[in-house]
């Protein structure tokens, strides 16, 4: 059986606080077994049964008020005050029942009207006070916590862009490249310069996107085109690419770096460590309302459950604090073994364009 | 038995898995150390590993990223020692490398002055034993889980750990709760708690970890502790052994 000592939370600071009071049970059991005493040895003590009806009401009431604090049905303030105020006329009207049932009105020794107002000031004077303190605790916290989680996406968002400008160019990928295009020049000096045409146009299209909140389908395609084909150059008989995208698809908007992301995430963690022949395939299509960006890979797949790189949690954060649930980011294993990225988000307005 | 066969000539072993850089390193190579043998080049760990054990060369020059096994793994599962030069495209694990044995580390794009500083430290000491290099630490093993990933359904989420309110054994699986969904992983409570941050997550039974921050509220029960987590209406009770953490405060 588990005995309850009052509820014990524990705050972010990790300190224990008491949050609620206890229920009124002392009271309850004292009032009820007055009660049965004055019932079953018919005590006609005017005192005694002025007392029972006292601490009856006052467990009533406290029952009502910590119960329209606890129950998760009363979530607004005015709801809670709601049921406080009739767990207060409750009180008093059944005050007014037991007193009348153990004590015939024509028998009262005080006036018929006292006792009920001598109980509802009672009440009034035990448990407005801490009500009306819980609520401002409560409202305080509420604030608060709307106040946490509307900084929390605010930071979210930033760290999403610091890490991006972070994680933009990786140093292995610039250096092989570079390391690549340097042994090209003496012996294929053509690919040497298609080499550097490509690194020009993925440094170039990485540049806009630091301030930029949104980029064009087409542009994000671009970069990716790019960087694809310098690996390609790198890899020549390991690796081949395709890119799929309707001319409205091309048009659409979407957060920077979020596609080259998964393409970049595809061939450092799914091509490059697989042995033979690999290949990686981006879809794009756009129904109006949604945007859908797919990137496949055939190569190695999931390897390790858990890690610590930023990139898809920071494209899973920015898109929940940007459309909530309308978007989403899914990973599954791929057709052909390696892994399918895909992102799904709601057609950005060309109008909000800032 | 076999006998190794006796060589007047230095031999090497080139692994590297893009085509063009391997030519160029072998053309550096043979300009600088003209009697060096390449014995044998090779695009991935895994034939790396099996030329290393089968030829046995002198020295073996191997990139740190490769499809398979990475320069690093094969460095320490090789039964065959010799002498080992890491060439990588970023100077990020040299330290370690050198701490453990490593002859030299080239960094790509390969800079000529710079290797034949390399070739004449291997001619110091080809005919001297190789380091033993199988304790080789793996790099960034150090930094603390950020995300993991979740089975729903046929889905895979991607977690923040902040997110996770709370990881239960379940059957052969780990269950994870979030404010939002509950999940599938397949890593058990006991590999999982050494990831995590002692001061964000306690173990509070031996089929169950909490996120401290996520706790509603906890209360004394018969002889110990069960607690409730935010948005949750069932208990969890906090064994005896793990009880200490919530005395304290």
């Amino acid at each position: 059986m588990m005995r309850t000592i009052g509820s014990v939370h524990i705050d972010s600071s990790g300190s224990w606080r008491r949050t609620q009071p206890d229920w009124p049970i002392t009271p309850a059991i004292l009032a009820t077994g007055m009660f049965l005493f004055i019932r079953f040895f018919s005590l006609p003590y005017p005192w005694l049964i002025d007392l029972m009806c006292l601490l009856m009401a006052y467990a009533i009431a406290q029952s009502g008020f910590i119960g329209a604090q606890s129950l998760r049905v009363f979530n607004h303030a005015s709801l809670r005050w709601l049921g406080l105020s009739v767990a207060i006329a409750l009180a008093t009207v059944s005050v007014i029942l037991l007193h009348k049932l153990l004590w015939p009105p024509l028998t009262i020794p005080h006036a018929v009207w006292l006792m009920p107002v001598v109980v509802f000031l009672f009440l009034l004077a035990t448990i407005l006070p801490s009500a009306i303190q819980t609520e401002i605790v409560r409202k305080s916290t509420e604030e608060l916590q709307l106040a946490a989680a509307k900084y929390a996406g605010e930071r979210q968002l930033l760290e999403a862009r610091l890490a991006a400008l972070q994680g933009q160019i990786e140093p292995h990928f610039l250096f092989n490249t570079l390391a690549t295009t340097r042994a090209l020049l003496s012996r294929d000096a053509l690919l040497a310069g298609q080499m550097l045409q490509h690194l020009i146009a993925y440094l170039q299209a990485a540049m806009p996107d630091l301030r930029a909140a949104r980029i064009s389908v087409a542009q994000e395609l671009e970069r990716a085109q790019a960087y694809l084909q310098i690996m390609q150059i790198r890899l020549p008989e390991r690796f081949q690419f395709t890119i799929e995208s309707s001319a409205e698809a091309r048009a659409c908007q979407l957060p920077p770096l979020m596609l080259m992301t998964l393409v970049e995430n595809a061939i450092k963690h799914g091509i490059e460590p697989k042995i033979g022949m690999s290949h990686l395939h981006i879809r794009t299509r756009c129904d109006g309302v949604y945007l859908q960006i797919e990137v496949e890979d055939d190569g190695v797949g999931f390897q390790s459950e858990w890690g610590n790189g930023v990139g898809l949690l920071n494209i899973q954060e920015r898109l929940q604090t940007m459309f909530g649930t309308q978007a989403e980011l899914s990973l599954m294993p791929g057709e052909q073994g390696g892994v399918l990225a895909s992102i799904r988000l709601p057609q950005m307005p060309e109008s909000e364009h800032a | 038995m076999m006998i190794a066969p006796v060589h007047n000539k230095v031999r090497a072993l080139l692994a590297e898995d893009e085509a063009i850089l391997r030519t160029e390193i072998k053309a550096a190579l043979a300009m600088l150390w003209p009697e060096l043998q390449i014995a044998v080049e090779v695009a991935d760990g895994v034939s790396a590993a099996a030329q290393l054990n089968g030829l046995q060369p002198d020295i073996a020059f191997l990139d740190v990223r490769m499809p398979g096994l990475s320069g690093i793994d094969v460095a320490r599962l090789t039964t065959h020692r010799c002498h080992i030069v890491f060439i990588t495209a970023y100077n990020d694990y040299a330290v370690a490398a050198f701490d453990h044995g490593a002859a030299d580390y080239l960094l790509k794009p390969i800079d000529l002055a710079r290797l034949a500083v390399t070739v004449q430290r291997l001619k110091q000491r080809v005919h001297r034993p190789p380091a033993d290099m199988s304790a080789l630490p793996l790099p960034h093993t150090s930094e603390r889980l950020r995300w993991i990933q979740a089975s729903l359904g046929n889905q895979i989420r991607f977690v923040n750990i902040d997110d996770v309110h709370c990881f239960h054994a379940d059957a052969k699986y780990t269950k994870l709760m979030t404010g939002r969904f509950d999940a599938l992983i397949r890593t058990p409570i006991k590999d999982l708690l050494p990831q995590l941050e002692a001061e964000k997550f306690w173990q509070i039974s031996r089929s169950a970890i909490v996120n401290v921050a996520a706790i509603d509220t906890v209360q004394r029960v018969d002889n110990g502790l069960a607690l409730r987590l935010q948005n949750r209406t069932e208990w969890l009770n906090v064994s005896q052994t793990y009880q200490h953490q919530f005395r304290q405060m």
